[in-house]
């Protein structure tokens, strides 16, 4: 009973202190998600559209012939696993955000569209398969989404790593308020604290007494922050649902994700108790 | 405590119900004695200075044997204080060579220094009692760092707080004693542990005389039960009602009497 009542904490040089780290711990949680949530899609997005491909056949007289011919050749064609012509009305709903519905799209000539998957198994020549395609048409067009995937994927990566750099940061941040806070609270506590020392308490009794004490405020402030963050990412993830697009629909969290959210408070009263603990075992060296 | 002498503090009375030794033995137990150690301090040309500034003690040559009882004496500013600091570990000498307990100090790791500080109980000057902490708290802090048995704690926290006539005042703050009662606290915590060396800074500076003459009295018995006992004062008239030797601190340096007198009491 005395180890904790040794030290009182109602004085306000710690109060602060939860409300920091619940702070911090709310923009760590947030880059932390952003960034699992980020590295999850990439994951998705690769997968999904690295195994399609897409072939446009611009509207022509002879229209049907040519898509029979394309049809034709990408199924003859080893590595590919299925050939979809998409029909009119799934074209005409693609392009509906942009042109409305009804009378407009029936009259517009629209080009074919044919949905290619590939075999995971099996690499398809994408080049020898355009110059065959161009020999049926030369307008013919094969989308392979690599460009435009590798963008994707580099923009997303460079976020992960901004995410990873605030997350040092906001680490180093909380770091400086602990130790400011500790020395803070050591002042206040210097009588209790020399007078322990006088009568032959080890440092590290002494350090202890602060590093439970910053544990708890840690540990509370972590818990505030999390809850607020449970908060925010419950609203974004219902903002994010509306969207329904395929490219928002996949920033979830796994449940792996979910969990290291949950683990922020425990590291943030772990960071604050060994800092607490480094600082004061710091402070007493100076003590004869 | 001048409302209620008879009850109170029933251990200072100078009559035939004082320290029962038998109490005193069971609740300090016993000191140096068994340990074979006979010199307790040891000084040798000790100067101590604050900063830069001058030798506040200086050529401090000083030795304490087992089994002593030592005032210290010196005017304002001598520096009693600082002697004692020095000899709880407060503070280090600036040059010189000092034992305590046979050990040598400038050679002593920190992580060993604790273990010496726990053989010496000590009583500030201005008591330094914790005020949010309970009386019975602050008595039983030196038994909780050395960590002792909480129960037998308890029991002979709350004996030697009955002891010094504080019994009933056990949860209460330091805050709401007088001057001498925090004094009496302040004592109970110095002894609780059975210290091996007992200092005290001034232990009478806020009690009238006849209160000061039983304080050393109760002293007295600690020493009869193995403890050695320096007490810093500038009264006196008090250390006269007593034989015991007097250390004298005059122009920064220490006179030791040549001849030890033995326990007067
Ligand atoms: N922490 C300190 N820093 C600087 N000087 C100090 C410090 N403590 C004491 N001194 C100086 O050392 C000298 C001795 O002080 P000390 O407190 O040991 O005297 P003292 O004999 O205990 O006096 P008193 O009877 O008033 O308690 C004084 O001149 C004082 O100013
Ligand atoms: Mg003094």
């Amino acid at each position: 009973m005395a180890g904790t009542d040794l030290i009182p904490d109602s004085e306000g040089a710690g109060r602060f202190l939860p409300w920091v780290v619940a702070v911090m711990v709310f923009f760590a949680a947030l880059a932390s998600a952003a960034g699992l949530a980020l590295n999850q899609a990439t994951g998705t997005w690769r997968s999904d559209l690295a195994s399609t491909i897409t072939v446009e056949i611009p509207p022509q007289e002879n229209a049907q012939a040519r898509l029979t011919a394309v049809t034709k050749a990408l199924r003859d064609t080893p590595g590919i696993a299925r050939v979809r012509p998409l029909q009119v009305a799934e074209i005409a709903k693609l392009l509906q955000p942009w042109l409305g519905g009804g009378a407009l799209i029936d009259d517009l000539p629209l080009p074919h569209l044919i949905d290619v998957h590939l075999s995971p198994e099996q690499s398809v020549d994408l080049v020898a398969l355009a110059r065959q395609l161009a020999d049926i048409g030369p307008d013919i067009r094969i989308d392979d989404h690599q460009i435009w995937l590798g963008k994707l994927i580099r923009l997303s990566r460079s976020l992960q790593w901004m995410m990873l750099a605030c997350l040092a940061m906001i680490c180093f941040a909380t770091c400086a308020v602990v130790i400011f806070g500790t020395r803070a609270a050591f002042t206040a506590h210097l009588e209790v604290v020399s007078l322990l020392h006088v009568m032959g308490a080890q440092d590290s009794y002494i350090a202890k007494l602060f590093l439970r004490r910053a544990m708890l405020m840690g540990l509370k402030g972590g818990l505030i922050g999390l809850a607020v963050t449970a908060a925010a990412l419950y609203a974004l993830s219902r903002l994010a649902a509306d969207l329904e697009g395929p490219l928002f629909g996949n920033l979830t969290l796994t449940p792996l994700g979910l969990l290291s959210l949950a683990a922020l408070p425990l590291l943030a009263a772990l960071l604050t108790a060994m800092t607490a603990w480094r600082t004061v075992m710091r402070e007493l060296s100076r003590m004869p | 405590m001048r409302g209620a002498k008879s009850t109170v503090i029933p251990v200072l009375d100078p009559g035939p119900r004082t320290w029962h030794l038998a109490t005193v033995s069971r609740v300090f137990g016993i000191g140096l004695q068994q340990e074979g150690i006979d010199r307790v301090i040891r000084f040798e040309n000790v100067g101590v200075r604050y900063g830069i500034g001058p030798e506040v003690l200086r050529d401090i040559s000083l030795h304490i044997e087992q089994d002593s009882f030592y005032f210290l004496t010196g005017a304002s500013g001598a520096g009693k204080s600082s002697l004692l600091k020095l000899m709880y570990l407060s503070l280090f000498p600036s040059r010189g060579y000092m034992q305590v307990f046979g050990e040598d100090i400038a050679r002593t790791s920190r992580r060993d220094l604790p273990q010496l500080r726990r053989r010496i109980g000590v009583v500030f000057q201005d008591f330094r009692l914790l005020s949010h902490l309970s009386i019975f708290d602050n008595v039983a802090l030196p038994l909780r760092l050395a960590g002792d048995d909480e129960k037998r704690t308890r029991n002979n926290v709350s004996e030697l707080l009955d002891w010094v006539g504080l019994g009933a005042r056990l949860h209460d703050s330091p805050d709401t004693l007088s001057g001498g009662e925090q004094q009496r606290v302040a004592i109970a915590r110095a002894v609780i542990s059975k210290p091996s060396l007992l200092l005290a800074d001034e232990p009478t500076g806020n009690v009238d005389d006849r209160i000061a003459y039983r304080l050393v009295r109760l002293f007295e018995e600690l020493h009869r039960s193995g403890t050695v006992v320096i007490v810093a004062t500038h009264n006196d008239a008090l250390v006269r009602r007593f034989s015991h030797p007097v250390l004298v601190l005059a122009d920064s340096e220490l006179h030791v009497p040549a001849v030890k007198a033995k326990d007067g009491a």
